[in-house]
């Protein structure tokens, strides 16, 4: 049986020689990539210059030029979600980064200890977003969850985390915080340990203390990576919905619109198609824009890096 | 081998004591939610209404659970989507990954093609998922695939394919030429290579790719809610429909939350090692 | 004044013993060679001494002052790492300037020191460039200079020469030797190329599974080695070793032949006991009347010089002839050696017993 299964399959190279199964066995995926991202995303562009609601019709409607982009210029909701993403993106990528970035310098070593800590540490990005939006939807009632529960016992005010507009947000960038860290520390913790030890040793011998081989030595080298991570994270936070689904569902009012929420809702709440794919097409104009600054940024610094 | 004296862990008790303390608490803040989650699964529903229910339960309930697994609750139907999408993503999406990255890895393609087909497969990762997911749900209806399995399988593989292509791909070319190469003087041809020779030796990081793309199937939300068969939703889609506050069933959506984590923490934990070499990889050669 | 004193020191890793029981006196301003094979514990000790790791026992002290418990940046030593441990991040003047900015050294001075170790080490035209961009020869003057740099009390070295190529490697020996000279400092030098040692220590220290087997000058440790070890570690090509036994007459009886003895050598011998008998290449030549009549096995031409590889049921011999040596593979010559230059070993601990340094009269 498998000398018939070699056999055919020395046959068939024969056919088509080698570069013809080598480039056989690039198509599945490269058609599953362009059938299920690529279509739609173009076909996506296309709605975004016609007249679709799906309350109408089933079907898109007529050109209409650039009047959903122009649209989103009065659209005042989109205004305020488009700054609050913003801050948003930026408060959680900060404070993610530092983060992660300190708990993967203290967690650096081979100790049993610390290879335990490292491996809990992880734990919180590899869970289902929407598992992260329910626990802490459960953690942050106001009423009955036990983050409250402790305030009140400890005599401190237990505030409405997810009712109040503000906090809302805040808690927000928390939780998102919590779930994307493992992420960052993961990196560092790899960069980290990959750092070249005679080096560091180097630097030892010549005098640094602690504080000046990481000031003058370690973040330096670790300046690549980290515009990777930052960009990374930045462009995640800035297309987050799976929290806000599950946390607050956009509110209270529209407290915890993100970008992404907004989109979602016109598209699919309010079936203003067009409108959707317009605002998403720009979104992914603006996050290319960033990309790309952020990658040119890290060219400029990696110039030593190579072989 | 000692310490690099740099580390923090090392150095004067004050330091010492300062750092454990940093990361101890880091841990709780971690692990807290969890705990919660699993206490929220046993905990009687009369205890949810109560302000000062205490933080795990006073008395353990299974009946969520029981509700959960029982073969004819709705519940276990919802399980068993899970498992089907996530084990039919993971063996489609690794397959053809593991063949495209091959292909690019051994094709010696003119530099801008391969460059451009690897780049376009992180553009993937760059734009709200939201953003098509309205044309795909309308491409699969015209296919005829609204509401299917296969829809939500072919969404979750396409998003997959560029962490698995970009894993394979850096591991295929690192993979020594000079086993193929006395391989094929010894009579064998390309397929015979790959399938007996190249993808034996790379298990680990097919494992870590599997399991990277395991993972997200197991959690993703927006696709399978969105295209997914109706009747037959996923654990994240069901989850996402207890949209009440009121705590009254809380009980449920904790234990429904405890089925889609644990299996995650679990493979985790036990898998760490190739985890973490798959997401860093590339991030850290830059 | 003693520069760097080293008392009863151990190093153990959980159950392997690095170093064992290690006393050691460098001179001030001495160059110390380090030399054995690989995990012989040189590098440990070099380790130890810069303070990058620290003894389970004993103490290391620099001029009187106890520097064991001491952190590296205190030791005021510089350190050539083998891979040469360049910042890939910082460009060479930066790289050369690292240790001078840590200590808050004023600009004006640190440019001065800079420029002034570049000139010496002719890297003026790099001085911009990153370590990536620099050949081998260039990394390692950089990792020098920022060694030089520094003014240290004493230069550590971990197998400088050892990344790269031979024909580098004999030009380096050579421009580094001329750098210590004018520089006058204390250096310790690792190394298991025993020409670089011989060729630039004033005093090498031998090691062998973590013990120190002698620690004497080039010379001495050349024609008065300490032991078997050190006497077929050192020297090239090897010294070639042959069972022997001195009979009641006073005769060595070795490779199959009876050999005179003068007394200077005869008189440390007892007869009756078998020893390792020592030939060094350059000491045995090819020409009529030798002691022993040998098997030629194997002729290598060098060019400079011929090694020829000698056999007998008795033992085999490895000698160094002129150039214009005409044996060939198959012959049968007859080989003569000086019996004052002879080396005897004990069988059993390899303790040197008779050596050309201490038999030979003059």
């Amino acid at each position: 049986m498998q000398r018939a299964i070699w056999a055919s399959a020395d046959w068939l190279e024969e056919k088509i020689g080698e570069r013809g199964i080598l480039a056989a066995f690039m198509v599945p995926a490269i058609a599953i990539v362009i059938v299920a991202q690529f279509y739609p995303l173009f076909y996506s562009l296309y709605i975004s210059f016609v007249d679709w609601t799906l309350t109408r019709s089933m079907e898109p409607g007529g050109f209409v030029g650039f009047a959903n982009y122009a649209k989103m210029g009065t659209d005042g909701v989109l205004q305020q979600t488009w700054g609050r993403t913003i801050w948003f993106a930026v408060a959680s990528t900060g404070a993610s980064t530092i983060l992660g970035f300190v708990l993967a310098y203290l967690t650096v070593g081979e100790g049993r200890t610390l290879r335990i800590a490292r491996t809990i540490l992880i734990l919180p990005m590899v869970i289902a977003p929407v598992a992260v939006g329910t626990i802490w939807r459960m953690m942050l009632s106001a009423r009955v969850g036990p983050i409250n529960e402790v305030l009140r016992g400890i005599g401190l005010p237990a505030p409405d985390w997810l009712g109040d507009p503000t906090l809302a947000m805040v808690s927000i960038v928390v939780i998102d915080v919590w779930e994307w860290t493992p992420f960052v520390f993961v990196i560092f913790a790899a960069a980290l340990s990959s750092l070249p030890s005679e080096v560091l040793k180097a630097a030892e011998v010549d005098g640094a203390t602690s504080w000046q081989i990481l000031k003058m030595v370690i973040l330096p080298m670790l300046a690549p990576v980290g515009l990777l991570v930052v960009m990374f994270r930045l462009l995640d936070a800035l297309l987050t919905l799976d929290i806000v689904f599950t946390t607050t569902f956009g509110g209270p009012g529209f407290a915890t619109h993100t970008l992404s929420f907004w989109i979602y809702q016109q598209g699919l709440r309010y079936f203003n198609i067009s409108y959707s794919a317009a605002i998403s097409w720009a979104t992914l104009i603006g996050c290319m824009v960033m990309v790309g600054a952020l990658l040119v940024w890290r060219a400029r610094i990696s110039r030593w890096q190579g072989a | 081998m000692a310490e690099p004296a740099w580390n923090a862990a090392y150095g004067n008790l004050p330091k010492r004591v300062v750092v454990t303390l940093f990361v101890v608490v880091a841990l709780l803040v971690t692990l807290a939610p969890f705990f919660i989650l699993f206490g929220n699964s046993l905990r009687p529903s009369d205890e949810f209404m109560s302000e000062n229910a205490g933080l795990w339960p006073s008395q353990l309930t299974f009946e969520y659970y029981a509700d959960v697994l029982s073969t004819n609750g709705s519940t276990f139907r919802i399980l068993l989507n899970s498992i089907i999408v996530t084990t039919a993503t993971t063996i489609v999406s690794v397959t053809a990954g593991c063949l495209l990255a091959y292909g690019l890895a051994r094709l010696r393609l003119p530099f801008r093609l391969s460059t451009v087909i690897g780049l376009t497969f992180l553009v993937v990762r760059f734009y709200p998922k939201i953003a098509i997911a309205i044309p795909y749900f309308v491409l699969m209806r015209d296919f005829g695939l609204r509401d299917t399995y296969a829809a939500v399988v072919i969404a979750h593989v396409s998003m997959t394919l560029p962490v698995v292509v970009w894993l394979m791909l850096s591991f295929f070319e690192d993979f020594p030429r000079q086993i193929e190469q006395s391989a094929m003087m010894d009579g064998c041809g390309l397929l015979r290579r790959f399938f007996s020779i190249v993808l034996p030796l790379t298990t680990p990081a097919i494992a870590t790719a599997a399991l990277l793309t395991a993972f997200f199937s197991w959690n993703e939300f927006l696709f399978a809610s969105a295209v997914g068969p109706l009747n037959a939703k996923t654990l994240p889609v069901a989850i996402s429909a207890f949209i009440t506050d009121k705590g009254t069933v809380w009980g449920q959506m904790s234990a429904m939350g405890t089925i889609i984590v644990l299996p995650v923490m679990v493979l985790a934990l036990i898998a760490q090692r190739y985890l973490v070499r798959g997401l860093t990889a590339g991030a850290v050669k830059g | 004044m003693a520069g760097l004193v080293l008392k009863n020191v151990w190093k153990k890793f959980g159950g392997v013993v690095a170093v064992k029981s290690l006393d050691l006196e460098i001179k001030d301003r001495e160059f110390v060679s380090f030399l054995g094979p690989s995990g012989c514990g040189k590098t440990t000790t070099l380790n130890m001494i810069a303070g990058l790791e620290t003894p389970t026992e004993g103490e290391i002290l620099m001029e009187g002052r106890d520097l064991t418990k001491v952190p590296p940046r205190l030791r005021n030593l510089a350190m050539v790492f083998q891979g040469y441990a360049l910042y890939p991040h910082l460009t060479v003047a930066d790289n050369i300037a690292f240790a001078l900015k840590v200590r808050n050294m004023d600009r004006a001075e640190i440019d001065k020191r800079v420029a002034n170790a570049a000139e010496k080490l002719e890297l003026k035209e790099v001085l911009g460039r990153y370590p990536r961009q620099l050949s081998g020869g260039q990394r390692q003057r950089v990792a020098l200079g920022r060694a030089f740099v520094r003014d240290p009390h004493v230069f550590l070295l971990d197998e400088p020469l050892s990344n790269l190529d031979a024909v580098l490697r004999v030009q380096t020996r050579v421009e580094l030797k001329r750098l210590f000279a004018d520089l006058d400092t204390t250096a310790i030098y690792v190394t298991h190329d025993q020409a670089e040692a011989m060729t630039m220590s004033d005093r090498i220290a031998v090691f062998r599974s973590g013990v120190l087997q002698q620690f004497a000058t080039p010379l001495d440790i050349y024609r008065n080695p300490a032991n078997r070890f050190v006497a077929t570690f050192v020297g090239s090509p090897p010294m070639s070793v042959v069972e022997g036994m001195v009979d009641g007459g006073g005769n060595l009886q070795a490779l199959g032949a009876s050999i005179a003895l003068p007394e200077s050598v005869r008189q440390s011998l007892a007869s009756g006991t078998r020893y390792d008998i020592g030939f060094r290449a350059e000491d045995l030549t090819l020409a009529a009347g030798g002691q022993v009549k040998m098997r030629v096995d194997l002729i290598e031409h060098l060019g400079a010089l011929t090694i020829v590889h000698l056999s007998s049921p008795a033992g085999r011999l490895i000698a160094q002839s002129s150039p214009t040596e005409a044996a060939r593979a198959g012959d049968m010559v007859s080989v003569h050696f000086d019996p004052q230059m002879l080396y005897v070993f004990d069988r059993e601990g390899g303790t040197s017993i008779v050596t050309p340094g201490r038999s030979k009269v003059n």
